[in-house]
């Protein structure tokens, strides 16, 4: 019994070794994984007018997605050099391109999410209300994934053109 | 018979665990390639190397929250841990969680909670819904979690069990917790999909389904199974009096064949669903005098059937509205020979007897979500259900009839919630609701405190009462046995009341690493008016079964689960949870393990598209209802899934890999209140996408 459960440990060393030198499947933490998101969905996106000076990506408040994001300082996006900007109010992101929003509050929320309707910031939000409120995309903790919902709708109404491939892998479009 | 010792068990399984050691050992650190250099397809599948405090989840106060700001802990198994695991059934997926456990009889699962299965009970001190709806039915208020849920597995995309009790918010039968089973859109299968599946029992499973999402958004789901198990080889009934060499008599006598649909459509706010399942299953011969009646035309039959629409939407600046509404029918249909000196001594005799109980209801919830004042948010809600047919018969095939009753009801229930963040650090909750009925009001609040002192650990205080009305079928059988006028049926003539419970509930959440988090909670309950049998006997002999209000339940226990997270993908979960629950005399309930202990592991395997699932269930012995024990088990399992190409799926599952020897306490049936359960089995299974 022994021996046979040696020998099955050794094939399965073996097992576990061999896709480790082949490339495993790798996870990341998931505020590095938001930030990637949206860099992604920011180059998926196509913006009424094409940036003029800098690629805004903007933060509200503080929050370690800008953390991941300022890792693409140098890089540009819409043929623009990106800048990731952290913002306090409303009023100072209406120079956003990509506005993220974490706010717990469902009404300072949707005060944000109504103040920019209709301007042609795309408004990126990690908080559980923030589909209801209408922001055009939101992240969805999964126990071992993230994901992400789309609010169509509110993306064209504010000028907004968002790529086939984003749609494909939302979860859910409305 | 071949006895095999529990540490024997723990050998076996033993023979797996090397893999975890050689996991641990042989890890690469994560991959050095910055994840902002990934691709959008590469992000969605990339998994997370720490567990998340803040999962989405939507049963535990009714809305959209972060898991962290629900009052209790709450349990997520997601469609691909249904695919790592191998899980069968409902009961597969909920027997993996802390605190519950499940019982079979042949017949059915039954689900077990906190220390409370008690055999012979129909699951009606917990809520199960589909897709927020209540899936307990009007007649006996059963759900019930083996294959006669009425939606493929296949077809889930998550599942929430929240611990504790949900009456404040959703009334009768949120007794002990609430599970919530979330299908699948049509866009999680993007095209045709068909599934067969191969098991040990002769167990064939078909599946075609067809799932897309269209420009505008629009999604839909069709999916069709069949389900077709020819029953154990060994027959499960040898100590019910079957002669030594007569055992082919009763093979296959426990086959199931289940059938079912499912459909959903949904645009923007609105949702349409319906399904539809029929599922019959075999019965053990029928004893006499010591001896076995194998008989083929015994069957029960289940039939549920469903259709509802959903409306979800922000209506004005600071109001959302939920609409629900839902027609549903639910059918038992029983045929029971029976065989005995019926009527001359000494001459054997058959009766077939029929029992068809079928309920139609309609139902409705409507929400309205208010956050206009800072920091709080207000809901308020009204549920009700008109079971406008509720028919129970029982007669004799060419026979007399017993009981034909025919009965319509309904039930209605009002509540109110407030969620307040005071601080971002504090979140208190309160709900409290109103229900009303012919088997009697009852109102339950709830209050939660939920605080975060420390970005590692959150602290979860709850009390709460939770309630449970006696069924339709525990009212009538009572009321027919008292012999009072069947014209209504009510508190006032069958002096039933509802159960109650009250609990208190310590949770935390803490992170021990970064990547390992643990999970506890620490409960006590009271529970007043338990709803027993009583049995009688009439001066001829006859026994009847009766219901009634017997005393006090008091228990306790805990729920505890690590979770921790290797680089490449490998998850580990242990948990533990320890109940003990007793009456005024300090009795404990049958079929309540003391002790449970649950180890689960997912590793990429061979390839990154190859996984691995071992599971390990370890339950101490049980009491049956005459006063006996069943050992302790632990029972392994392991599965191996991946895809042969983008197009092709595969798994293959080994269950209970140690082939332990167990038994379930069951509801005495014939003298035995035990039945064995399901040695070493296998099952492949190969899913193709078009």
């Amino acid at each position: 019994m022994w021996r046979r459960s040696k020998l099955l440990s050794r094939l399965a060393a073996l097992a576990f070794v061999l896709p480790a030198a082949a490339g495993w499947p790798d996870t990341a933490d998931e505020d590095e994984l938001k930030a990637a998101y949206i860099y992604r969905f920011a180059q998926f996106t196509t913006w009424p007018d094409s940036p003029a000076g800098e690629f805004n990506f903007c933060i509200q408040g503080d929050h370690a997605v800008g953390d991941g994001l300022r890792k693409l300082q140098g890089k540009t996006v819409q043929n623009a050099p990106v800048s990731v900007v952290r913002v306090d109010s409303v009023e100072a992101a209406n120079a956003c391109h990509v506005l993220f929003l974490h706010f717990d509050q469902p009404k300072e929320l949707a005060g944000w999410i109504a103040a920019l309707r209709s301007r042609p910031v795309l408004v990126v939000s990690d908080s559980p209300a923030a589909f209801q409120e209408k922001a055009m995309i939101v992240f969805a903790m999964e126990p071992n994934r993230v994901t992400f919902r789309i609010n169509l709708t509110a993306a064209r109404d504010s000028g907004l053109f968002l790529s086939s491939q984003m749609l494909k892998l939302a979860q859910e479009v409305r | 018979m071949r006895e095999r010792g529990i540490f024997l068990q723990a050998r076996l399984i033993a023979g797996c665990w090397p893999l975890i050691a050689a996991l641990a050992g042989s890890l690469p650190p994560a991959i050095a390639g910055d994840v902002m250099d990934r691709s959008l397809e590469e992000l969605a599948e990339m998994g997370l190397s720490a567990p998340p405090a803040n999962v989405e989840v939507s049963t535990a106060a009714k809305f959209q929250q972060s898991a962290a700001r629900a009052p209790t802990p709450v349990y997520v198994v997601t469609a691909d841990d249904i695919r790592t695991f191998g899980y069968r059934t409902l009961g597969d997926i909920l027997r993996a969680l802390p605190g519950l456990y499940v019982t079979d009889d042949r017949r059915y699962q039954y689900l077990g909670i906190r220390g409370f299965g008690l055999p012979g009970d129909y699951n009606t001190r917990v809520l199960i819904l589909l897709d927020g709806e209540r899936v307990n039915e009007a007649i006996f208020d059963n759900a019930l979690v083996g294959t006669v849920f009425p939606v493929d597995i296949d077809l889930i995309e998550r599942v929430e069990y929240v611990p504790g009790p949900g009456s404040a918010i959703y009334g009768s039968n949120a007794f002990f917790g609430v599970i919530n089973v979330i299908t699948k859109r049509g866009h999680a299968l993007s095209g045709v999909e068909l599934s067969g599946e191969y098991g040990s029992f002769d167990t064939y499973k078909a599946r075609a389904s067809f799932g897309r999402r269209f420009d505008n958004g629009a999604d839909l789901l069709l999916s069709a199974t069949r389900y077709d198990r020819g029953g154990a080889k060994r027959p499960y009934y040898r100590d019910w009096g079957v002669p030594a060499g007569d055992e082919d008599s009763v093979l296959g006598l426990d086959y199931e064949v289940v059938e079912s649909a499912f459909a959903k459509w949904s645009y923007g706010p609105f949702t349409l669903q319906g399904g539809h399942l029929d599922r019959v299953t075999g019965l053990p011969p029928f004893v006499f005098d010591g001896r076995a009646f194998p008989d083929r035309e015994g069957k029960i039959e289940n039939r549920r059937t469903f259709l509802t629409a959903r409306y979800d939407d922000k209506v004005a600046p600071d109001w959302g509205l939920q609409l629900r509404f839902g027609y549903n029918r639910d059918g038992y249909f029983g045929t029971f020979p029976y065989y005995g000196e019926f009527f001359a001594p000494g001459v054997i005799d058959r009766v077939v007897g029929k029992e068809e109980v079928e309920a139609d209801w309609w139902g409705g919830e409507i929400r309205l979500t208010n956050t206009s004042f800072d920091r709080h948010r207000l809901t308020m809600g009204a549920e009700w259900q008109n079971t406008f047919r509720a028919r129970t018969q029982v007669y004799f095939k060419d026979g007399p009839t017993l009981l034909d009753f025919p009965y319509r009801y309904s039930r209605y229930g009002f509540y109110l919630q407030d969620e307040f963040r005071p601080l971002d650090s504090l979140t208190l909750l309160a709900e409290a609701r109103y229900d009303t009925g012919p088997f009697g009001d009852s109102t339950n609040p709830r209050l939660g405190l939920i605080w975060h002192p420390r970005d590692a650990t959150t602290i979860k205080l709850l009390y709460g009462t939770a309630f449970r009305a006696p069924s339709l079928f525990e009212n009538l059988t009572t009321a027919f046995l008292f012999g009072q006028p069947a014209t209504a049926i009510d508190v006032e003539n069958t002096g039933l009341r509802p159960e109650e419970i009250e609990t208190f509930q310590l949770g935390l959440e803490h992170y021990l690493t970064p990547a390992t988090r643990l999970t506890a909670a620490l409960y006590r309950y009271r529970m007043e008016g338990l709803l027993g049998q009583g049995i009688s006997v009439d001066d001829r002999g006859n026994v009847d079964t009766y219901f009634v209000n017997i005393g006090e339940v008091t228990g306790q226990g805990l729920e505890a689960e690590a979770e921790t997270r290797f680089g490449g993908g490998v998850r580990a979960n242990l948990s533990y949870s320890h109940q003990h629950s007793q009456d005024e005399q300090g009795r404990r309930p049958p079929n309540s393990p003391e002790h449970m202990l649950k180890f689960r592991l997912s590793a990429p395997f061979w390839s990154e598209r190859w996984r691995l699932g071992l599971e390990a269930l370890y339950l101490s012995e049980r009491d049956t209802w005459l006063n006996r024990t069943t050992p302790d088990q632990l029972v392994g399992n392991l599965t191996i899934s991946g895809e042969m190409s983008e197009n092709v799926g595969v798994s293959f599952g080994l269950y209970n890999i140690g082939d332990a020897q167990y038994a379930d306490p069951v509801n005495p049936i014939a003298g035995a209140d035990t039945i064995e359960q399901d040695g070493f089995n296998v099952r492949f299974k190969l899913n193709v996408g078009f």
